[in-house]
């Protein structure tokens, strides 16, 4: 690991400028201890990080065993676990705190004009309970692994002999790191706003995260109820999911879908977020609809909570039921829809500059808005008899929730890369990297679309032979995706030692974060900010 | 095998494309002409346009909830199966499934229907959760343990239709498959007959099994006509289908999941103005093949 | 940046990062009360299971509850109100200085909680003894008896119900003492008075939701039917 020495701010004028917060205080004991938003935030960066490459080396497994329609590299049982880790790993210990907790912590107390969050040390426990509960993860990985799929349907999961308890007991603890980091925002955003900060002063990417932590706050603790009531099951018998007791096996998928359908808004509000911010400056204009999509982010996070048993058509609830679920489910798109449309409408008339991050947004905005409206197809209750379990949900998802919020948080890792760092990366290979993840994508995830529709189901080890043309050709997709993050990876570690020094505002950027050095110092402004205008406003000399 | 849903998917798929190419036509338009050439930026300021934004709203509001509406009717068409449709049950157990047929005929992994008439299936499930698959009918179904699920179909066409299993139950879900033989109404009466069990029906065993278990004390299986008829319990002649209301006033469908119940847990729904707590129970007194004999053999009753 | 000097002399710095103190103590209390909407949440996903269960089973429901002591529950409720009121009054006595009073009320609410635990192991104790268990189903290592509930149907559905709920209320008990313990040793310190006594706030805030959650508890298991 090459040694990273950020670099000294670049002066504006001769004044003596206050040391970055890396050279605030040295040594392990200043990051395990430390208190500091910005360390906490770049603690989260490298473990999810860290967890998207090991569930990527998962997927690359399933990948590789789904090119031939029997064995080709690990037996049933054995792939019965890597596509169930691959699923409990990314969306419980990559996705859900990708954006909130690594590039939240980091940018929104810049953004809000703010010395830190609320509450510090709730931050750096919010960390150390994540590492405690991907300790968990692991233990169960190493000790048998879970075979039951990331949604750990019943009566299959109170049976089923592998290590269920200590995997759920790992998405438990991984809950309360996500309620306390909601939390704490929620607090920051009320309170420590720079004085002249109104609410419809803020940028985009905070309302995305108060959105977003809204959503955590409320519905992970039903997720820890029904974690909990899994193991009681497990180990009492109370009968509650299990048939075999008197249980219900639906009332699990209840209690499961009200927490894990808001997840997925947890998971892509903030990626909207950055998409906003990152418009905005290569565009060199304000958002279109500002106050639009304020409120569409707060519209999705209420309409989210009420359409959970979309996933559920086929589970035998009653058609009325289905029907109210479908159509909230249908409303809750119109905000997405809202949000995309001003995206684009924002392009128009401005002066849009092509750099990395700008890449990213737009594939996002391709990559999504197919997502999205393939969404659509499984909201309509017929269609989904036909395409749900099937390898059309797996696109789908994996259009909003790789092509949406993975690319959103990489394009906002490089918008956001000279300030965390003070360097910047190569613009050329970050620019083919973004390219080859694209295509990648689209090889892997595109196929699997019409695979679904000609009926191969998901979370199959074996499939019929005429299935495998497309199966083959998705596998080696994701070789290219692959490719394309190694390369992104290697993009931005190499800056760290190679990257030219970046100087406050590289990008030309109007959100508060641009008004301190690269990297900020430890108080995060050298004097606290006064607002007196809109996030993205330009005194018409920077246009 | 669908016409009314392959025209909705299609619709759909035509109606979406054209958004998608209409977005990111524009996107990729503006991106062009709006790009950055060098010197100063001039960017021209848009906070909102209020005419546009509510058009891009109201809009795609009528489209989705026209969009929900049909598919909603669709669903109802696809779930809700005509009442002379032929009866087959089916369980699902790891990893393989099971078909009988109302004269006693039953049948693994491979099941066969007669062209154009209407099937409906009872489904349910010895252990974990499966769900029932037939992607060239475009229909999919649930099927849980102690609960009935039901999915219809009619083919249309001869030939060989795959079943999948679709919920992930273990390590041969992948292997859970089965197959549809359609074939004309002659073949099909061969067939049932070729796979007849030697004997009995699931109603010429339920109605031994009712006499056997002392069934017959309480309930009157015969028409009213009839005299000397047992009274202490509800009559079970003309009762599959009826609505019957119940002690504390709600009304009752009496289908395979309340006679499941009521055999297992007879206190739970008490037809109103009689007694509870006289009909005992025969949890674990009866197999699951046994009370689906006795469902058949109460459906047989009129 | 302000300190407020404490009563003991102790200078209290506020945290550095916000402007003001008072600041301070309202983002705490926001921070509290979205604490306790998580809270809320938990228990509404156990009164979810309960509902639905009640609804599917309500005979075996009404029968089950006879079995649990509805006295033993009554005398818990009223040690649990006394207790909220005597917080209550604990954190009165912070807000006007009055350190001894502060810690007297603590420790009143503190011995009240114990009492509810102790009234807890009777009543648990008992059930294990009679063997009315969460759980288990003939063969399994649970060894149970319902008795008086024979000819209803999973009886152990509405223990289970009842050992979680309030099990998982117990668990919340005892953490809400340790807080209790915590601000009583502050207390003796003497880090509190009129311009600083939030935590003690915080602390009463949770307190109160303790004892809330125990009064929807207590009519929902021990009275209805």
């Amino acid at each position: 690991m090459t040694q990273f020495s950020p670099p000294t701010p670049l002066a504006q004028d001769d004044r003596p400028r206050p040391p970055s917060f890396y050279k605030a205080a040295s040594g392990l004991k200043s990051w395990l201890y430390t208190l500091d938003h910005k360390r906490i935030g770049i603690m989260y960066l490298v473990s999810v990080l860290t967890f998207f490459l090991v569930g990527g080396v998962f997927a690359l497994l399933v990948r590789t065993e789904l090119l031939t329609p029997g064995h080709t590299i690990v037996d049933a049982n054995t792939y019965n676990r890597l596509f169930t880790l691959h699923g409990a790993v990314m969306v419980f210990l990559v996705i859900i705190p990708s954006v909130p907790a690594s590039l939240g912590n980091l940018i929104l107390p810049l953004q809000l004009g703010a010395k830190d969050v609320a509450f510090p040390r709730l931050n750096l426990m919010s960390y150390y309970v994540y590492v405690c509960g991907a300790l968990f993860a692991l233990y169960s990985i190493v000790t048998g692994a879970v075979d039951t799929g990331w949604t750990f349907y019943t009566p299959y999961s109170t049976t089923s002999q592998t290590s269920v308890i200590s995997m759920t007991l790992a998405v438990f603890i991984l809950g309360f790191s996500s309620i306390f980091t909601g939390l704490n925002f929620i607090a920051t955003t009320h309170s420590l706003r720079a004085p002249g900060m109104t609410f419809f002063r803020m940028p985009l990417f905070v309302w995305a995260l108060y959105a977003t932590s809204v959503i955590q706050v409320l519905a992970t603790p039903v997720l820890a109820i029904t974690l909990l009531l899994l193991i009681a099951e497990r180990v009492l018998h109370v009968g509650i999911f299990d048939p075999a007791i008197g249980g219900d096996p639906v009332l699990f998928q209840h209690f499961f879908w009200f927490y894990s359908h808001p997840a997925v808004y947890i998971m892509i509000v903030p990626g909207f977020g950055i998409i906003s911010d990152i418009i905005s400056c290569f565009a060199r204009k304000a958002i279109f609809g500002y106050r639009a999509i304020a409120m569409s982010s707060i519209s999705i996070a209420i309409i989210g909570f009420l359409v959970w048993g979309h996933h559920m058509f086929t589970s035998g609830q009653s058609e009325l039921a289905g029907m109210i679920f479908s159509f909230l489910t249908f409303l809750v798109a119109i905000p997405t829809a809202i949000k995309v449309l001003n995206w684009v409408a924002t392009l128009y008339k401005g002066s849009i500059v092509l750099r990395t991050p700008m890449w990213y947004t737009l594939g996002f905005l391709f990559l999504f808005t197919i997502g999205g409206l393939t969404g659509l197809y499984l909201g309509t209750m017929s269609i989904d008899l036909h395409l749900h379990d099937t390898y059309f949900v797996v696109a789908h998802f994996h259009y909003v929730m790789m092509g949406g919020t993975m690319f959103a948080f990489i394009g906002g890792l490089h918008y956001w890369w000279p300030k965390i760092t003070g360097r910047m990366y190569n613009e050329t290979l970050g620019n083919i990297a973004c390219l080859t993840a694209f295509i990648g994508f689209n090889m892997t995830f595109m196929s699997q679309f019409v695979l679904g529709t000609q009926g191969m189901p998901r979370r199959y080890y074996s499939y019929l032979d005429q299935f495998q043309p497309l199966h083959a050709f998705s596998s080696v997709g994701s070789y290219v995706l692959g490719l394309g993050f190694l390369m992104t990876a290697i993009c931005l570690i190499s800056s760290l030692k190679s990257g030219a020094k970046a100087s406050d505002n590289p990008w030309g950027g109007t959100t508060l974060e641009w008004k301190t050095s690269s990297p900020p110092p430890l108080e995060n402004f050298e004097e606290p900010p006064v607002v007196t205008a809109g996030p993205y406003d330009r005194a018409p000399a920077q246009h | 095998m669908a016409p009314g849903y392959d025209l909705l998917f299609n619709s759909l798929t035509a109606l979406l494309v054209f958004c998608l190419v209409l977005i990111m036509g524009a996107m990729v338009y503006f991106v062009w002409k709006y790009r950055y050439r060098g010197g100063a930026h001039n960017a021209v300021e848009i906070s909102h346009n209020t005419a546009l934004e509510v058009a891009w709203s109201v809009i795609p509001l009528f489209v989705v909830i026209g969009l929900f509406a049909w598919g909603f009717k669709n669903y109802l068409d696809m779930v809700i199966p005509p009442k002379d449709a032929i009866e087959v049950r089916v369980t699902g157990q790891k990893w393989s499934w099971s078909f009988e047929y109302d004269n006693g005929a039953t049948s693994s992994n491979e099941m066969a229907v007669p062209i154009n008439k209407p099937v409906k299936l009872i489904m349910t499930s010895n252990d974990v959760l499966h769900a029932f698959f037939i992607p060239s009918f475009r229909v999919k179904m649930d099927v849980v343990p102690k609960k009935f699920n039901t999915l219809w179909f009619q083919a249309t066409q001869y030939g060989s239709q795959q079943v999948f299993c679709a919920e992930y139950c273990g390590t041969d879900h992948s292997k859970m498959l089965a197959k549809i033989r359609v074939m004309d109404q002659a073949d099909y009466d061969r067939w049932l007959e070729a796979h007849n069990s030697p004997g009995k029906t699931p109603a010429e065993r339920g109605a031994k099994l009712f006499a056997l278990k002392g069934c017959n004390a309480c309930h009157a299986v015969q028409p009213d006509s009839v005299g000397g008829q047992p009274t202490i319990g509800p009559r079970l002649w003309n009762s599959f289908g009826r609505t019957e209301t119940m002690s504390d006033g709600v009304t009752v469908t009496i289908d395979e999941n309340y006679i499941r119940e009521s055999i297992e847990y007879p206190n739970k729904k008490t037809v109103a103005n009689f007694p509870a707590g006289q009909m005992p129970t025969f949890k674990g007194l009866l197999s699951d093949a046994q009370i689906g004999d006795l469902i058949g053999y109460i459906k047989s009753l009129k | 940046m302000s300190t407020a000097t404490l009563s003991n002399n102790r200078e209290y710095h506020q945290a550095h990062h916000f402007p003001t103190a008072r600041l301070e103590s309202e983002t705490s209390k926001l921070g509290m009360w979205i604490f306790l909407a998580t809270e809320i949440l938990l228990f509404s996903g156990l009164f979810m299971a309960y509902s639905a269960y009640r609804y599917t089973h309500a005979e075996m429901f009404k029968a089950a509850h006879q079995l649990l002591d509805w006295k033993l529950g009554a005398v818990n409720t009223m040690v649990l109100i006394f207790s909220s009121l005597t917080m209550a009054l604990g954190v009165r006595s912070a807000q006007t200085n009055k350190r001894g009073a502060t810690i007297g009320y603590l420790l009143v609410t503190l011995l009240c909680a114990c009492a509810f635990l102790v009234v807890k192991y009777f009543e648990y104790s008992h059930k294990l003894h009679v063997g009315t268990l969460p759980g288990g189903e003939p063969g399994h290592w649970f060894s149970y008896t319902y008795k008086g509930l024979e000819g209803y149907e999973q009886p152990w559905t509405f223990f289970g119900c009842y050992f979680l709920m309030t099990g998982l209320h117990g668990l919340h008990v005892v953490i809400g003492m340790i807080a209790i313990l915590w601000a009583m040793f502050r207390s003796i310190r003497g880090d509190f008075h009129s311009k600083y006594y939030f935590p003690v706030e915080l602390v009463g805030l949770y307190w109160h939701l303790v004892d809330l959650i125990w009064i929807y508890l207590f009519p929902l298991l021990y009275l209805v039917g």
